[in-house]
């Protein structure tokens, strides 16, 4: 039998912001979404609060008078700092590792049945715990999806102390943990199908686990066939350890104001090819083309609302911020309409080739003109060195009063030098 | 008032004009087809706006009539309907109906008057051409392949046809590849050129026999008329500048390689199995009296193929997307190609011997 583990970060946002204010453990903490518009991650004294995921924030505001609830902006670089730390230290506890989501990860235990899994798994909580400040969870299956649940259960139930190894529990015991948990705790069933397995009387993770897979593909398809076949122990879905490069780049933010002209408009959409552009270079790719969208806010109904987007296609294939830029404020002229107040912009590179797969063009410039290349290179290098924006368009803006709001953001404690902690 | 005709005479011409009705249409009658009777002739008509084809038929109608009607349901109807069966159609008010043996159907009209013709563009035809049939369709089917497919230089969504001096030069391309033919005029023209819509290329390629009837062309400023066999297919031309491709059409290139059209078609065919999904890429490597051609797709799989060759050049390690070069293959009728090349970062040409005008310039690909 495999061992596999998912090891997955305790309300990682919020452990995150209280590594470095340990004066927050104990007390209500959640983290909202990009400009502080809905809870992203709460701790759970505000899960026992009954704070959904996803509320809005503005809904939360007398709650959070009355139970002192602290709230912070997202703070996207301490998060994805803390995360390559945490997946840095669990790569070496296992032979392979697919790094799954920022606060999760699965590891393939093979080779070390040896040890007492239990026990090693241990260490690794220890040693997280230890080296970045974190806690962590750990399931082992003798599958992903097993692994997956294993690390439910070492969560919700405190008695397995947060390390849950399926392949030892008494069969008994995972049946009667299985018979427990609703059906829509199993890895990929989700809302929609849940209701539908309902109708067939499959309501627990072991109704589905018990469920013919011949039947099940019949009435769901191949993918819930799996599910159901890992459930029983057959592997279906391997580890996938190489990263493979992101098919689609996308940038968007909400505004902090709404912005109705076009100027604005084209500056954030500047801003957001730009950001776009540099990870398109960091993974060594090349867009086709370039999807932006606008829209104004959904939720307000005292204003009409008007979104839209629109694909451009370029003649090559391009890593040049400038031509891609050129083609977002093509496409955005396109689709802006005076008169109204928008409150999200946002851009897409799509039909991404790496420098393997380069097409050369007869009557464009050859794809690899080492003049724009060195441009580029030289851009990169520059905000690497000496921060961020330190080299950028003019057109992104200087002032950009749309900004995203971000009221209550922790410093970047462990990238940013003016943010790093001190001890008094 | 009644039209009498026999099935088999209907059905071909039928589905001629009937193949370049839009499944998706704007305007409901557009997915109707004009049917005009007169005298001892039917004509039936069919547009999508862009381009029209008429087609004349003997028939035995009682009278004078048009009316439209759906060309998809007429075309059914017609195909299922069995060989030889003698169709009438009836139309009275608003409705055609149909007999044919003991079937009978009962189709809706819209008015003739609403048919959105194409006029035939009045006032002085720039320019009138006549070929062969079978020399048309050979120059269409040597370069349409390279033809860009919805691209956003839409000029290059099509054919170019060059008129200059006795010469009618033909040239597709997609950006990634070119391909030129040319033949020579029965007579001397200026220097003129217009570009035909892609749709408009593949429907006369369908339409054209391999006959040596001859072929009217009358290029107005803004569309171009063709009658032939009995079909008249008016076309919007696309309002474009072509690019200049006589500067991507090397000369000199040192590197060549002559090699037999089937073999080499073949081993491209099995190592493309293996070439990535996405790029399709594949590399050629000429040594010395070698070809290689080496694909490799994303999961590591790997596929060679070696040929023998007769080949003195540079050594070199070239890729291109092999679906290029499997294009050419197909299309060219000739049993040795010849590659020529210069290096690993410039384009290839590809010629036959036995037709000096067709020529097919690839640019490489990073592999």
């Amino acid at each position: 039998m495999r061992a596999i583990a998912l090891v997955d970060c305790n309300n990682f946002y919020v452990s995150c912001e209280r590594v470095f204010d340990p004066g927050l453990i104990g007390k209500p903490v959640v983290v909202l979404s990009n400009n502080d518009g809905c809870v992203v991650a709460r701790s759970n004294e505000v899960k026992a609060l009954g704070v959904r995921m996803g509320q809005p924030w503005f809904q939360l505001q007398q709650l959070a008078r009355e139970q002192g609830i602290v709230a912070f902006s997202s703070n996207y670089a301490l998060y994805a700092d803390m995360s390559n730390r945490v997946m840095a230290i669990l790569a070496g506890f296992g032979p392979r590792q697919e790094i799954y989501s920022i606060d999760e990860c699965f590891l393939d235990l093979g080779g070390l049945e040896h040890r007492h899994l239990g026990r090693y798994c241990q260490k690794i909580r220890l040693t997280v715990r230890q080296w970045t400040g974190l806690p962590v969870c750990v399931g082992i299956g003798a599958t992903k999806t097993l692994a997956k649940l294993a690390n439910h259960i070492a969560k919700k139930h405190p008695s397995f102390e947060g390390v849950c190894d399926l392949n030892t529990l008494p069969a008994g015991q995972a049946d009667s943990l299985f018979a427990a948990m609703p059906v829509s705790e199993v890895w990929g069933v989700g809302p929609r199908l849940t209701p539908r397995l309902q109708a067939l009387g499959i309501r627990t993770v072991l109704d589905l686990q018990r469920a013919d897979p011949e039947r099940v593909r019949g009435r769901f398809g191949v993918v819930l066939e799996k599910t159901v076949r890992e459930l029983n122990g057959t592997v279906c879905l391997d580890l996938q350890s190489v990263v493979a490069p992101r098919q689609q780049i996308m940038s968007s933010r909400s505004f902090g104001i709404p912005v109705s002209d076009l100027d604005s408009l084209r500056e954030s959409v500047t801003l957001y090819v730009s950001r776009a552009a540099e990870k398109l270079r960091r993974q060594g790719s090349y867009a086709g083309a370039v999807q932006v969208y606008i829209r104004t806010s959904p939720f307000n109904e005292r204003e009409p609302f008007y979104g839209n987007s629109l694909i451009v296609p370029l003649p090559v294939h391009s890593d040049d911020t400038r031509l891609l830029v050129r083609a977002a404020l093509w496409g955005l002229k396109r689709i802006y309409k005076p008169g109204y107040r928008y409150q999200k912009a946002g851009v897409m590179l799509c039909d991404l080739v790496s420098a393997k797969g380069l097409q050369g063009d007869l009557f464009g410039a050859a794809p690899a003109d080492g003049k724009s290349a060195r441009l580029m290179a030289v851009l990169d290098q520059v905000n690497r060195v000496m921060g961020k924006e330190s080299l950028k368009l003019a057109s992104e803006g200087f002032r950009r009063p749309w900004r995203m709001k971000q009221g209550n953001r922790s410093p970047s404690y462990t990238t940013r030098w003016d943010g790093l902690p001190t001890v008094k | 008032m009644n039209i009498k005709i026999d099935r088999d005479m209907l059905l071909k011409p039928l589905s001629a004009v009937s193949s370049i009705v839009e499944r998706r249409h704007t305007l409901p009658i557009l997915s109707n087809l004009l049917l005009e009777a007169k005298q001892d002739r039917v004509t039936l008509t069919a547009t999508d706006l862009e381009m029209q084809i008429s087609l004349s038929l003997d028939g035995a109608p009682g009278g004078e009539v048009s009316t439209t009607v759906s060309a998809r349901k007429l075309l059914d109807i017609c195909r299922s309907l069995p060989d030889q069966a003698e169709i009438t159609m009836a139309i009275q008010d608003n409705r055609m109906q149909i007999r044919a043996g003991k079937s009978r159907f009962n189709l809706q009209t819209l008015p003739a008057a609403d048919y959105p013709l194409m006029a035939k563009a009045g006032g002085e035809t720039g320019l009138v051409l006549q070929i062969a049939q079978r020399t048309l369709k050979k120059l269409l089917k040597q370069v349409e392949y390279a033809m860009a497919q919805q691209d956003i230089r839409y000029y290059l969504n099509g054919l170019l046809f060059e008129v200059n001096g006795n010469r009618l030069n033909v040239v597709g391309t997609d950006g990634h590849r070119l391909s030129f033919t040319s033949t020579e005029l029965s007579q001397s023209y200026e220097k003129q050129e217009m570009i035909l819509p892609r749709k408009t290329v593949l429907e006369l390629i369908k339409l054209l026999e391999d006959s040596d009837e001859m072929l009217t062309i009358e290029v107005g400023s803004n569309q171009v008329n063709f009658a032939f066999s009995g079909i008249r297919l008016i076309s919007k031309v696309i309002d474009g500048k072509f690019p200049d491709y006589t500067r991507v059409i090397p000369v000199g290139h040192q590197n060549s390689l002559a090699v037999d059209r089937q073999t080499l078609l073949l081993a491209m065919q099995r190592a493309s199995i293996l070439s990535n999904e996405k790029y399709r890429g594949i590399r050629m490597v000429l040594g010395k009296d070698s070809l290689r051609l080496i694909s490799s797709n994303s999961e590591q799989e790997e596929a060679e193929e070696e040929l023998e060759v007769n080949y003195n050049g540079d050594p070199l390690d070239i890729g291109f997307n092999v679906t290029y070069m499997i294009d050419v293959l197909n299309n060219v009728d000739n049993d040795v190609v010849t590659f020529s090349f210069a290096d690993a970062n410039s384009s290839c040409l590809v010629t036959v011997p036995s037709d000096s005008n067709y020529k097919y310039v690839v640019m490489p690909m990073r592999i």
